[in-house]
């Protein structure tokens, strides 16, 4: 998965409902009618997805989870969990702000 | 809904276990009819690897310092003798030592033993049951060290972490509830005031 000036951030609308005595959470996503479970660690990057860069989220991912785990396993876990909140569309990826500023600017230009 | 309530719980129960598990997203069934659930697995209770036991057994005694070589060098003799018929003669019971302060407090002795479960406590009627075993002189010798203390104890632990879905029985409970009003200002418990009686109606009186 590449999502190089991406960000990643939970889908509008969606549900999430922890169930902290079964250790997962419910996330209902509307777009698409469905009902996921998320384990703790699914949910733990799910709650990090909040507009942050791929770079930031394996930051802050890592920083929950050391140093239990390295760096390279965080961002193992880290990368299939997006994949796969990706694909059900619970997380969607944005492009950064960054990128934004820089296309509403050349918009203007042309404009 | 993100808050960082949310995350606080999340990363709490990610890293509960220890290392967090891989994670895992599951498409659930929503078709839910009547008398339908909605199947998530309870999860295991957290395996306490890393504990010395589910029930300890905690010896503390003091001898006089005339005892402390014979005592040690007892020690140094049998402990291996006492442990290995430990787990020889018995299921789930394990001598794990013991133990002499070392630096400036006052001398003393701390025996323990573990149990796996509550049951392994009467696995002591097959290790005990030849007297003139090697196994039960060594024991009756050292359990004679902590006997000649008149204040030796004997006492019983369990992992705290088992006692954080429930607190130990009613009366602990009730115990902790308690501590847990006076500590939130609430002063000392006093039992809740006995509903007043029903004001008497007063009498009209004509006049």
């Amino acid at each position: 998965m590449s999502f190089p000036n991406g960000c990643f951030r939970k889908t509008r609308g969606l549900r999430i409902r922890p169930l902290p005595e079964r250790e997962v959470c419910l996330v209902y996503t509307p777009t698409s009618p469905n009902l996921y479970t998320l384990n703790a660690t699914a949910w733990l990057v799910l709650e990090l997805c909040d507009g942050r860069s791929l770079s930031a989220l394996q930051k802050a991912f890592y920083s929950a989870v050391e140093p239990l785990m390295s760096e390279p396993e965080a961002a193992e876990y880290l990368l299939a969990s997006l994949d796969d909140m990706v694909k059900n569309s619970i997380v969607e990826v944005v492009p950064s702000a960054r990128t934004r500023r820089v296309r509403s600017e050349r918009g203007s230009v042309v404009r | 809904m993100t808050t960082e309530k949310n995350f606080d719980l999340a990363q709490r129960l990610a890293l509960r276990r220890g290392t967090p598990p891989a994670p895992a997203i599951t498409a659930t069934e929503t078709e839910i009819r009547s008398n339908g659930i909605i199947a998530i697995p309870t999860p295991p209770p957290v395996p306490l690897d890393y504990i010395i036991g589910h029930y300890i057994i905690e010896w503390a005694f003091r001898l006089p310092f005339s005892k402390v070589r014979e005592f040690n060098a007892f020690l140094a003799d049998n402990e291996a003798l006492i442990a290995q018929s430990c787990e020889k003669l018995m299921q789930g019971v394990h001598y794990r030592g013991t133990y002499m302060t070392t630096h400036g407090e006052r001398l003393e002795y701390r025996t323990f033993w573990t149990y796996d479960s509550h049951e392994a406590h009467k696995q002591w009627e097959i290790g005990l049951r030849d007297p003139r075993s090697n196994f039960v002189t060594a024991l009756r010798r050292l359990r004679s060290y902590w006997i000649s203390d008149p204040n030796a104890s004997h006492r019983h632990l369990s992992p705290a972490a088992l006692f954080a879905a429930e607190p130990g029985g009613a009366f602990f409970q009730f115990t902790l509830e308690t501590a847990e009003q006076m500590a939130g200002g609430i002063g000392p418990a006093r039992p809740a005031p006995a509903p007043k009686p029903a004001a008497r109606r007063k009498k009209k009186t004509r006049r």
